[in-house]
Formats: structure tokens, sequence, C-alpha cells
């Protein structure tokens, strides 16, 4: 069996969810004040679209077209709410880190657009390549705004403790200097436009050449 | 109309196997929330008691910022109230506890949740925090803005100043509520 | 905390989309004419009022007494869901002029993050059913507010000359950020100087 890799590679760049589609903005502004918060939203958007994705192509030609919303709706719902008790159980750091926007995955533009968009027509096998490739691209999106704002913000970049580290890396310089607002929303949004301008002309750029 | 019957029955399964999916992992997970919690405020408490023992609970009602109190004692002896207080803060409610001696000076407090801006109200949680509140509320009064702080301890709560605003005020208000208690008991 | 103070939190100091960024997919999308912003912001105050109060009511008279809370995800997007479609039929059975302006927006609100965003600090903050109801309202017009201020300057920069890279959804961006800059000016401390809290 031959798999797809095309369906992979193509949410990490080209159709990157972040910074070409431009979806599920809420979480990627509103939780990424900290590196440690940008993971735990990854891992937590990694699982829902991964088993929605599965689910959907699986029951593709059980669920009937004229009532699919409904049906994408409670899938969905209930994974979210599943990674919700299990975080709230084992990782309650994080939990209490994202807080509503944890629950907000469900109206997450990216889940519910990848069903419609994929899973509800593609095979079991594309449609999982494609939830872990926009997970990636989402992920990085997330990520990269997270280490810059916090970087800039606080001069910090936290991870997760592990032994005698707490987790925490201190920068030189920029601890004692931080700019307050890039933590906070004016931040995130100003960073948002600047990055999207880049996507932008990079973009251009190459379909030029 | 055997259609509709048929897509609402589609539903109902999709909706069925998911609420057994969601009980299944309630079941598991539920314990283990309940414990943490448990222990969580069990080490608050040892925390603040400041080596005293820890009494029974009490549920108090109609104070604004106090929610219940456990008397702390030695040998018989009343020792003072840990108190359990809640506040309102930048984004939702906080709970904290905080211990305080029969005369509503404040020993020791500690956070118990909160939902504020990670990075900026977070810093709360950190154990340097509270002790700017210590040994007050007594001859010192509790203090409520940062003009009653040193300049350099004003600095280090810069940019979470609602915060600390809600945390003092409920730190005032249990100590006027142990001070309306009348002390000795 | 008082109905003033309730008020005073959702339209300015915790403005949905300037602060809290709920509801931020709309608007950008929708903020290219102010007619357009209008119609979105009064369909999404008018869903986040109903919305608030009706899954207030299923939260503590249905799901608490039967100890499912951990439902809580599931059914509030599904009554969000069936919410929606009621009202489009019953808008569009009362007034069809009303119908005829908000029809195309309704559809979306369904995943606006900003309704299910309410309805889950409603109970995660534990207000009342009339605090709720505020709540509500007025997270529904601080999103309404920010929209329509959003598309006013949109319009302006439409006739700027702006560079190619920074057109549309970039140059929207910054001016929302440089937006929240100065929401910034509402601080929860107004509340505590208004002696509200």
């Amino acid at each position: 069996m031959k798999l797809n890799w095309n369906e992979l590679t193509k949410g990490i760049f080209k159709e990157n969810p972040v910074f070409i589609i431009v979806l599920g903005l809420c979480p990627v502004l509103g939780v990424s004040t900290q590196v440690s918060n940008a993971i735990g939203m990854s891992a937590g958007v990694l699982f829902v679209l991964l088993f929605s994705n599965l689910l959907i192509s699986a029951l593709r030609n059980f669920i009937p077209a004229s009532i699919h919303i409904p049906a994408y709706i409670v899938i969905i719902a209930s994974l979210v709410t599943i990674t919700e008790m299990v975080m709230h159980a084992f990782v309650p750091a994080v939990y209490s880190a994202l807080g509503v926007y944890l629950p907000l995955i469900v109206v997450n533009c990216i889940i519910l657009g990848r069903a419609e968009a994929f899973a509800a027509r593609n095979t079991v096998i594309d449609s999982i390549l494609d939830a872990i490739g926009m997970s990636i691209g989402f992920a990085l999106g997330l990520t990269l705004i997270a280490v810059i704002r916090e970087l800039l913000g606080n001069g910090t970049i936290t991870l997760f403790a592990m032994g005698g580290f707490d987790g925490v890396i201190r920068v030189p310089w920029f601890y004692n200097n931080p700019m307050r607002v890039m933590s906070l929303a004016p931040g995130a949004l100003l960073l948002m436009g600047y990055l999207k301008a880049f996507f932008d002309w990079k973009g251009a750029r190459k379909k030029e050449a | 109309m055997t259609k509709n019957i048929r897509y609402a029955l589609i539903l109902l399964a999709i909706c069925g196997v998911a609420v057994f999916f969601l009980a299944l992992t309630n079941s598991i997970t539920a314990p283990v929330i309940e414990e943490m919690d448990h222990q969580n405020r069990l080490k608050a408490l040892e925390a603040v008691s400041g080596g005293f023992e820890i009494g029974e609970q009490e549920v108090v009602d109609g104070q604004p910022y106090v929610t219940y109190r456990i008397d702390l004692s030695e040998g018989g002896n009343a020792a003072g109230w840990i108190l359990g207080l809640k506040s309102a803060g930048y984004g939702g409610e906080m709970t904290l506890v905080a211990s305080y001696t029969p005369d509503g000076v404040m020993q020791y407090a500690q956070l118990l949740g909160h939902s504020e801006t990670p990075g900026l109200g977070k810093k709360a949680e950190e154990s340097w925090y509270m002790e700017k509140f210590k040994n007050t509320g007594g001859q010192q009064p509790v203090p409520t803005s940062k003009a009653m702080l040193s300049a350099d301890d004003a600095q280090a709560i810069s940019g979470s100043s609602v915060t600390f605003t809600a945390i003092a005020r409920a730190i005032a208000g249990g100590s006027d509520y142990v001070k309306s208690l009348g002390g000795a008991q | 905390m008082s109905y003033i103070a309730i008020l005073l939190t959702f339209i300015f100091i915790n403005n949905f989309i300037l602060v809290q960024f709920l509801g931020l997919c709309p608007f950008i999308g929708v903020s290219k004419s102010s007619a357009n912003a209008i119609g979105m912001g009064a369909s999404v105050t008018f869903v986040t009022t109903v919305a608030s109060v009706v899954t207030w009511a299923i939260y503590y008279f249905l799901l608490v007494p039967m100890h499912l809370e951990y439902l809580q995800t599931l059914t509030f997007i599904l009554v969000i869901a069936s919410l929606v479609q009621l009202l489009e039929m019953v808008i569009q059975k009362i007034s069809p002029a009303l119908y005829q302006a908000l029809g195309i927006y309704l559809p979306l609100i369904t995943t606006n993050c900003a309704v299910l965003g309410i309805a889950i600090i409603n109970i995660t903050n534990t207000y009342n059913v009339m605090e709720s109801f505020t709540a509500g309202f007025a997270a529904g017009a601080g999103f309404t507010l920010a929209i329509v201020l959003m598309s006013n300057i949109r319009e302006k920069l439409d006739l700027m000359p702006v560079r190619r890279a920074y057109r549309g959804m970039p140059i929207a961006f910054i001016s929302a950020g440089l937006m929240a800059l100065s929401f910034m000016a509402f601080d929860k401390s107004l509340l505590t100087n208004l002696h509200l809290v």
C-alpha cells in the first residue's frame, strides 16, 4: 500500500491552518502567552482532530448527508470532553492554564472544517495523514507565536518541569527588559498581523518566481 | 417519514455511543481529580497552619470574603484561625486559604484556585508574593494598594495590580472577620 | 457582582474580541463593511443573550441534579446549534424583514467561539440567571462595539495606500492590535475605583 505523503505535508506548509488559511485563531492568540500552554493546546487539538477525522471518515457512508453537521458536532464535542477530563486528571497545571480555550476546541474552525472538507470524502488512511499534517502545522504556528510572545513579553521560555529543572528558561537580557505588551492582548494581534504579512509576502514572491 | 425515523435513530445511536464513552472516561478520571483536589487542599491547610493542630471546618455565611473557618489550637488552647477566602480577580473568582492569630494578624496564605492571565496573575502562586502580607492586619494594616508597599515590592507586582488588590482585600476582610470573632475563644 | 460591573467587564475590560480573542474569525471575516458588521453584531448579541439563559437553565435544572456536569460541553454546543436553527425559523416566520437582514449571519454563529464561550464563562463564574443574562447581553454588545469600530477602520483603510504584503488581513490584525492597545485603558481597577467590586 502506498501512503499519500502529500496529504501529510500540505498541512505543514502549503495549507498551514494558522498562517495561510487563518483558521482557529481564538486559541492561537488566547493561549500563546506561554510555550507550555501552546504545547498543551497543540496536543489537545492533535488528539481531537486525529480521532474526529478517523471516526468521520470511517462513518462517512453511515452518516446521511442531511444530518451530518449535528452528527459531527456530537463526535467532536465528545472527543473534546474526553480531552478535558484526561487533562484535568493527569496534567492539572496545563488544564487550568488553558481554561475556557480547552472546551472551545469544539468550535475551532479547523476541526469542523477538516471534517467537512476532507474526512467526509476521503479514506481513513488519508484522513489520518491529513489530521496529523494539519495538527503539526497548527502546533508549529502556535508554538512560533508563543515563543516570540513569551520571549519578548516575559524574557522566558516555559517548558515542563522535569527533575531538578523547573521548566522555565530565563533568557539573559530579555528577562530584565521585558516588553510587557507582547504578553497582553494587543501584542498577540500585532504579532499576528506582522507574521501574516511576512507569510503573504513570501507566498507572493514564490508565485512570481 | 421512515427516512426521518432512520435519521433520528442514527443520530441517537451516535449520541448513545458518545455518552457511553464519556461516562467511561469520567468514571476513570473523576476519582483522580477528586483525590487531587483533596490532596491539594490538605497540603495548603498544612502549609498555612504554622504547625498548630487543625480543627474542624465550619461554613461561614453572610460574609463578603470568608467562606469557611477552621480553628487552630495548641494543646487545647486556641491559637488562631484558618479562613477560606474568595475574591474577584481579573478573570473570575480566586480562592485562597489564610491563617490568622486570634487578634487578626495574618500569618500564612496560599492560593488554591484562580483563572488569572498566565504570566501576570500567576506570580501570586509564588511563595514570595504572599510574604508581602505576613504579619499585617494587626498593628500594621494590610496593604490594599500599591502605594502602601515599598518601591521594590510595588515594582515586583507591576502588571498584576488587580490580582494584588483582590488578594489584599480578601486578606483584609479575613482579618476583620477574625477580629469580629472577639479573639479569645 | 453588580450588574453594572458585569456590563463594564464584558463590554470594555474583558472585551470578547480585543482581550479574550473569542469570535475572532467573524471579526476578521465579516468586518469589511459597516452594514454587515452591524448585522453580525446584532445577531451575535441576540444569540449570546438567549443562549446564556437557556444554557444556564439546562446546566442547573438538568445536568447538576443528574450529576452529569461532565456533559457540559456536549450539551451546550448542541443546545446552541438547535437554538440558532430555531431562531432562524422563528425570525423567518415572524419578521421576514429581520430575516432578510440577519439571515445570512445566523448559520455562522453556531461555530462562533463567543457564544459557547459566554455559556461556559457563566458557569465557571457561578453567575445566577440574571447575571448570566446580563453577561450574555454585554458580551454580545462588546462584540458589536469591536466589530463595528473595526468595519469603520477597514472602510477607511480600503482607500489608503497600504503596502501590498500588508493589504487585507495583516493590516486588519495590526489595526485590531492598536484598538486592543486603546482598550487596555479599561482595567479591572476601573471597577475598584468606581466601588463596584
